[in-house]
């Protein structure tokens, strides 16, 4: 039988479904989606290891490498790996690359612009728009449209027709391997928590989290999270360590599937096009080691507010020499700016890609969900 | 610094002051008397980093500091972290300070006082800009506000005189690093604003 991959999590307060889900009441979805808020943008919260501690079931695959703690190579020098590698494999037709003007497209095109010749840059084309500009206008002229054939992405549909035509490359999921976004906003307002241990000190952290949620579900998360840490062999000690696991460990599928929303195709050929054409350049084994290796120089990082993503920014920096976008450049709400078309959304993703819709599959819904609960 | 320099205060004592908050120093980089002037400049100044406007004005103790371009570095505003740093580019109000606070020295290797000299040349050219454009003969905020429709231009209105120049200069002002050499380069551009 087709079973359930993914649900759509903001869906859950659909009073059709919340009386299947008699563990959580309303209010406790209600608090769970507002979680979100912390790791914006994302839909859902799937575990990707360790013991399984929230309700759903995790079918998507995107597992976490095993832990090696001897891992030592640079960012950079996988950033350069994973550009050669890229253009070995995939050249069989161009690549359309998805530039914000943030930190994470632009290490993209900057490792592009080190790793490939001009020759092989034909293939490559940069979808940007007027924001991505005003986001970081000096790489705009001197390197991207000197360089590149542009592209607008303003209103850009990731059809089959496009992913047909393109592997397309967006600079995700890098906000998961670093502490970014509202999570980091909400650290550097209380900068000398940072290094706290979530284990000796949790009171405190409770308190940051009631910021966003109520104090009980704080709590609850709280309780989650460790259980989820304590049986993972990963070191996550500091409140730091904590926002980045959180977007590490769980909202990493979420991410990968986030681009699946705009799609106005709603065919499981799409999803199978999806899969198959479209790139995550950070979704690989050796960032994610990366990540869980080098949290303690980046800790040191975060203190200051343009401190984040300091490794990305000095591979930037290396290629572009431009100390402004190294000292200054802030984490901005980049995706915010896409002009959306509106798609009804979906309320979960079976094993064969078919979408199932609230107002059209409820009954279908119904059968299949307890089994994705444990 | 002095040829550029302007005390940022507002023409009258009732009429917004304008602080424009820099998260990275922790401070007020420049001060001005108008809300589309900070806004003008704030967006200038993104190329080189977020700049996010403030009310100096509605600071408790606003009287006491005379916050002006001398000294408003040297300040900031104890609720100026919980300004939302992710939407720069969305058109959010200017924020209200609280209280004001000196500023606690960081060890950066930017330095403060050329961030500074740039701003204020920044704001020298929008002023001189802004005053040429009202000095225009026959131009009313009548002509700014009806002809944005009418477009009546052929009939004597002269808002684009000099355009060409105007957006080489902010170009260069917006992309621009050096600023011996920049200055220099909008100085013979901006002859015309002399006019």
């Amino acid at each position: 039988m087709n079973k359930i991959l993914y649900v759509n999590h903001k869906q859950l307060l659909n009073p059709s479904i919340s009386q299947l889900l008699l563990e959580f009441s309303h209010h406790d979805w209600y608090q769970f989606i507002k979680l979100f808020h912390y790791n914006q943008g994302i839909d859902s919260h799937y575990i990707r290891t360790g013991k399984n501690t929230l309700p759903f079931k995790n079918k998507l695959g995107n597992s976490v490498p095993d832990y090696n703690p001897k891992f030592d190579l640079p960012f950079g020098q996988i950033t350069d790996q994973r550009c050669i590698q890229l253009n070995k494999t995939h050249n069989c037709k161009p690549k359309m690359i998805l530039w914000s003007g943030g930190v994470d497209s632009t290490v993209v095109v900057s490792s592009i612009l080190k790793n490939i010749t001009a020759e092989d840059r034909k293939n490559i084309h940069i979808a940007c728009n007027r924001i991505s500009i005003y986001e970081y206008p000096e790489f705009y002229y001197k390197h991207i449209e000197p360089n590149f054939h542009v592209i607008d992405s303003t209103g850009i549909e990731l059809n089959q027709d496009l992913l047909s035509q393109y592997y397309i490359i967006d600079g995700e999921p890098a906000d998961q391997l670093f502490v970014a976004g509202v999570g980091q906003n909400i650290l550097f307002s209380d900068p000398d928590s940072l290094n706290n241990n979530i284990r000796n000190n949790p009171d405190q952290l409770i308190g940051i989290l009631s910021r966003l949620i109520d104090k009980e579900f704080a709590h609850w998360h709280y309780e989650t999270m460790l259980e989820n840490i304590n049986s993972t062999d990963i070191p996550v000690e500091s409140y730091y360590d904590f926002f980045w696991w959180h977007a590490f460990n769980i909202a990493w599928d979420s991410i990968c599937l986030r681009s699946l929303a705009s799609q106005s195709d709603h065919s499981t050929a799409a999803v199978q096009s999806y899969r198959d054409n479209f790139i995550h350049w950070y979704n690989t084994p050796e960032y994610q080691q990366w990540a869980m290796n080098n949290r303690i120089n980046n800790k040191c990082d975060i203190s200051r507010i343009s401190g984040n993503k300091l490794s990305a920014k000095q591979y930037i920096h290396d290629y572009t020499g431009d100390a402004y976008y190294f000292w200054f450049k802030l984490k901005l709400y980049s995706t915010g700016h896409q002009r959306k078309q509106y798609v009804a959304p979906w309320f979960c993703l079976l094993e064969d890609y078919t979408r199932l819709y609230l107002d059209r599959d409820l009954d279908r819904i119904l059968e299949l969900l307890p089994e994705h609960v444990q | 610094m002095e040829k550029y320099f302007s005390s940022g205060l507002p023409e009258h004592p009732a009429l917004p002051h304008i602080g424009l908050y820099n998260p990275v120093f922790d401070c007020f980089l420049i001060t001005v008397g108008n809300e589309e002037l900070a806004w003008d400049l704030k967006f200038l100044l993104s190329s080189r980093y977020s700049l996010y406007p403030m009310y100096l004005n509605t600071a408790d103790n606003y009287q006491e500091i005379e916050i002006g371009n001398h000294n408003c570095q040297l300040w900031t505003a104890t609720n100026a972290r919980s300004i939302n740093l992710l939407r720069e580019f969305f058109d959010t109000p200017i924020g209200v300070c609280n209280l004001l606070t000196p500023v606690v020295e960081e060890n950066l290797n930017i330095d403060l006082e050329v961030e500074k000299e740039w701003a204020l040349l920044c704001l020298f050219w929008l002023t001189k800009i802004s005053r040429f454009r009202l000095m225009q003969p026959h131009y009313t905020r009548a002509d700014s506000n009806l002809n944005r429709f009418l477009e009546v231009s052929n009939l004597g209105y002269k808002v684009n005189l000099h355009q060409d120049e105007e957006k080489q200069i902010l170009k260069l002002l917006y992309l621009g690093r050096d600023f011996t050499q920049v200055a220099k380069e909008i100085e013979v551009i901006g002859q015309v604003f002399n006019e």
